[in-house]
């Protein structure tokens, strides 16, 4: 079963990933700090990693620098979550090494679409 | 194209999945910048600490209000109800909390025709998809489902030739 890392600090990013992918075969866990999800990452080496761009105190594109920056994630897939869906903001998070974007809200069918093609394209570590 | 005796749990090209939130006390500045994210939603939906749903404001709403405030020349014409001057006297400090009405709202096992129901009795223009906890999970728009069922059934939908 693939797993989806997700940081984020609201459970109810958490619940909504989970209410859309678990059924569809895709586990997901979760960290609320850019700290934890990094370590998380760079311990378990998920398949995909969906980061939110506002993380409370802590800043969602430096986070997504940090992963790419660091050999033992930087092959990992980073969908970036954003309720920002302006031009800037998404070109932000583009030049941060993120691979996509999805806005929130999203419909199951639009999230699981998204993960599954990063999932295809990703080479196994 | 989804049939509206579609449960909500299985609409996954309708349902919307972590919708416009904010908290009582947040204002109308939060009230905007919240419902401009989200232009399908054309509300944002007001939770408690536990995510539980209280209420929710309407764009429209909020489009009068910050016609009052903002263009008072331009609104003069309108009609102001006693409510709404109450509400005005707060100007942008208004909070979620004195705007809110109750919210059209469904459970995941409801199916989309109850969604729809439940929007025409509240005249609103989206319900909130509760899980089976109570939590706000998302929300669907009458629109959306409205349009969705007309591809799906079009000759139910053009009215008799008279």
């Amino acid at each position: 079963m693939a797993t989806v890392l997700l940081i984020d600090d609201e459970a109810r990013v958490g619940a909504a990933l989970r209410f859309a992918l678990q059924p569809r075969g895709i586990a997901v866990v979760q960290e609320t700090s850019a700290a934890a999800g990094i370590a998380r990452a760079q311990q378990d080496a998920p398949d995909c990693i969906l980061l939110d761009v506002d993380l409370g105190a802590d800043d969602g594109l430096a986070a997504c620098r940090a992963l790419k920056d660091d050999a033992r994630t930087a092959h990992i897939p980073v969908v970036m979550l954003t309720g920002m869906v302006d031009a800037a903001s998404t070109a932000r998070g583009f030049e941060a090494g993120a691979d996509d974007y999805v806005p929130k809200p999203f419909t199951p069918r639009e999230l699981h679409a998204r993960i599954t093609a990063h999932l295809r394209r990703t080479p196994t570590a | 194209m989804t049939p509206l005796s579609t449960a909500v749990a299985d609409a996954d090209a309708l349902l919307h999945l972590v919708p416009p939130v904010v908290s009582p006390h947040d204002d109308v500045r939060a009230l905007v910048r919240t419902v401009a994210r989200d232009p399908l939603a054309r509300c944002a939906f007001v939770v408690d600490g536990a995510g539980k749903l209280l209420g929710t404001v309407p764009v429209e709403e909020i489009d009068r209000d910050l016609l009052m405030l903002l263009a008072p020349g331009v609104a003069a014409q309108e009609l102001v109800t006693p409510r709404q001057a109450a509400r005005l006297a707060h100007g942008l400090d208004e909070t979620a909390q004195r705007l809110m009405r109750p919210a059209a709202s469904v459970g995941l096992h409801d199916t989309l025709a109850t969604a729809v129901r439940r929007m025409a009795e509240r005249r609103q223009e989206c319900a909130a998809v509760l899980d089976d906890g109570g939590a706000l999970l998302g929300y669907v728009a009458l629109f959306e489902l409205l349009a969705d069922a007309l591809v799906s059934a079009p000759a139910a939908a053009t009215p008799a030739a008279g």
